[in-house]
C-alpha cells in the first residue's frame, strides 16, 4: 500500500498534473467567494466555514477525476490488478493522494483567506476539523470516482454523484467550522462532529465492502 | 427486441383494479370520514396523501438497494442470466417509481408547508434529507444513462445504489433524531402528532392503498427483454 502511494506521488511529483493546479484554483475560488459576497466584517465570520469547504470541496473535485482516469488514460489499470495487491489497497492509497493534496491545499488556502477577510482561520481545532471532514470527503470522493469512470461522462457525472452524497458530511463540517469560529463550547460541536465521524467510517466501511467488485474487472 | 411482462396478467390486472378500488376508498375516506384538523383546517387533508407517498417513496428505494443487493451477490453464476437481467430492471424501476412518489411528497409537502409555517421550504432536517436522496436517486439515473455496456451499467448503478440508500434511514430517522419543526407521524416525542382514532384509521388505509398502487405500477413496469437468435444481447433494457 505504501509503495502504491508512493507511485502515484512520484507520478505527480514528475508531472506535476494535479497539485498544482489545484492549488491555483483553491486560490481563484477563494477570490471569486470574496467577490461574490462582497462580505462585510460583520458576516464574514458566519461565512469563512461555508468559504473555507465550498473551496476545499471544488479543489478536491479536479484531485478525484484524475486519480481513476489518469489510469486509465495511461491502460495502467490493468498492471496494477495484476499485482499481487488486494483492491482495496488501490482504493485506500489513490484516497490518501488526494486527501495529502487537500490538506497542502487546506494550508495554502487558511492563510490567504484570514488575508483577505482579515479573520484567524488559523488554529489547531480548525486544522482538526478540516482534516477529519477531508478524510470522509476523500473517501466519498474516491469510491464515487472509480464508480464515474466507467461512465462516458466521467467529468461531468462526478460532481452529481458526488455532491448528494457527501452533504451530510459538509453540512456538518461547516457547522462544526462555524461553531470554533464562533468560540462555541465543545458541546455544541459533538453532534457536528458525531456526524463527521460517523460518515467517515460509514464510507471507508463501504469502500471495503465494495473494493473488490468496484474496481476493475 | 420484443419486451414481455414480467409478472402474470392475473396479477397486474388484479393489483390495478385493488389499488383503483383502494384509492377511490381512500379518498371518500379522507374527505368525508377523516375529520377536519382543529389548527391547520382543511389544507391538512393533504397529509394523507403526503405520508402514504412518502412511505412508498422510500420503500422503493429499499426495492431498488435489495434488488441490487441480490444483482451484486449472484452475479458470478452464468445460469442465473436471467434472474440478473430481471434484478437490474426492477432496480431502475423502483427508482424511477420511487423518484416519482419522492417528488409528489415534496411537492404536496410544499403546499402543506406554506399553509401552516407560511413558506414553501424551510432549510430543517427532514426537508434537507428529503432533498438529498431525491437528487442522489436522480444522480443514479444519470450514471445509468452514461454506461452503455449492460454488465457494467448494472454493476456500477447497483453499487451506487446501495451507497446512495443510505440517505434513506436518514431521512426516515431525521425527524426522530434531530430537533425540527417537522411533525412525527407514528412513534411518540415531543412533535408527535395527536390524532383522533378516525384519522388513524385514514391514515392506516392510505398507506395500505398507496402501497397496493405501487405494487401494480412496479408489476406494469417490470419488463423482460425476450431474446431472439438475432438479437442476442439485450442492450435496449434501460
Amino acid at each position: 500500500m505504501l509503495t502504491l502511494l508512493k507511485k502515484d506521488l512520484l507520478i505527480e511529483l514528475r508531472r506535476r498534473e494535479v497539485l498544482p493546479a489545484m492549488l491555483v484554483f483553491v486560490v481563484l475560488v477563494a477570490m471569486v467567494f470574496s467577490f461574490a459576497f462582497e462580505l462585510d466584517p460583520a458576516t464574514v465570520k458566519s461565512a469563512a466555514g461555508g468559504v473555507v469547504w465550498g473551496t476545499l470541496v471544488f479543489s478536491a473535485m479536479l484531485g478525484f477525476q484524475r486519480s481513476f482516469s489518469s489510469e486509465q488514460d495511461r491502460n495502467t489499470l490493468d498492471g496494477l490488478l495484476l499485482a499481487p495487491v488486494n483492491r482495496f489497497s488501490i482504493f485506500i492509497s489513490k484516497m490518501l493522494v488526494v486527501w495529502i493534496y487537500v490538506l497542502i491545499t487546506a494550508l495554502v488556502v487558511l492563510p490567504v483567506y484570514s488575508i483577505l477577510s482579515n479573520i484567524n482561520l488559523i488554529n489547531l481545532k480548525i486544522l482538526l476539523t478540516v482534516s477529519l471532514g477531508s478524510l470522509g470527503f476523500c473517501a466519498a470522493g474516491t469510491l464515487i470516482a472509480a464508480l464515474s469512470s466507467y461512465s462516458r461522462a466521467r467529468e461531468v457525472l462526478l460532481p452529481v454523484l458526488l455532491l448528494p452524497v457527501a452533504l451530510p458530511l459538509l453540512m456538518a463540517a461547516v457547522r462544526v467550522t462555524n461553531g470554533i469560529l464562533q468560540g462555541a463550547a465543545f458541546s455544541a460541536l459533538q453532534q457536528g462532529l458525531a456526524i463527521m465521524i460517523g460518515f467517515d467510517i460509514i464510507l471507508l466501511v463501504a469502500a471495503w465492502l465494495m473494493s473488490d467488485i468496484l474496481i476493475g474487472e | 427486441m420484443s419486451v414481455k411482462k414480467a409478472a402474470p396478467a392475473w396479477l397486474r390486472w388484479g393489483s390495478t383494479i385493488l389499488a383503483i378500488l383502494m384509492l377511490a376508498g381512500m379518498v371518500g375516506m379522507v374527505f368525508f370520514y377523516a375529520p377536519v384538523e382543529k389548527t391547520m383546517g382543511f389544507i391538512q387533508k393533504v397529509f394523507y396523501f403526503h405520508i402514504s407517498s412518502g412511505w412508498v417513496g422510500m420503500f422503493s428505494f429499499l426495492v431498488a438497494a435489495v434488488a441490487s443487493v441480490l444483482w451484486l451477490a449472484n452475479k458470478q453464476k452464468e445460469t442465473f442470466i436471467n434472474k440478473l437481467i430481471l434484478l437490474d430492471i426492477i432496480s431502475l424501476r423502483a427508482i424511477q417509481v420511487g423518484l416519482f412518489f419522492s417528488l409528489i411528497v415534496i411537492i404536496t409537502g410544499m403546499f402543506w408547508a406554506k399553509a401552516t409555517w407560511g413558506v414553501y421550504w424551510v432549510w430543517e432536517p427532514r426537508l434537507t434529507t428529503v432533498a438529498i436522496m431525491f437528487l442522489i436517486y436522480a444522480a443514479c439515473l444519470l450514471l445509468r444513462q452514461s454506461i452503455e455496456e449492460p454488465t457494467t451499467r448494472a454493476r456500477i448503478s447497483a453499487i451506487y445504489t446501495i451507497i446512495g440508500f443510505l440517505s434513506v434511514p436518514i431521512t426516515f430517522l431525521s425527524i426522530r433524531l434531530f430537533p425540527t419543526i417537522h411533525p412525527l407521524v407514528v412513534g411518540t416525542g415531543e412533535s408527535a402528532f395527536n390524532m383522533d382514532a378516525r384519522m388513524m384509521a385514514t391514515v392506516i388505509f392510505s398507506l395500505a392503498a398507496f402501497t397496493i398502487l405501487y405494487l401494480a405500477i412496479m408489476f406494469h413496469l417490470v419488463q423482460i427483454p425476450v431474446k431472439s437468435i438475432s438479437d442476442p444481447v439485450s442492450k435496449e433494457s434501460a
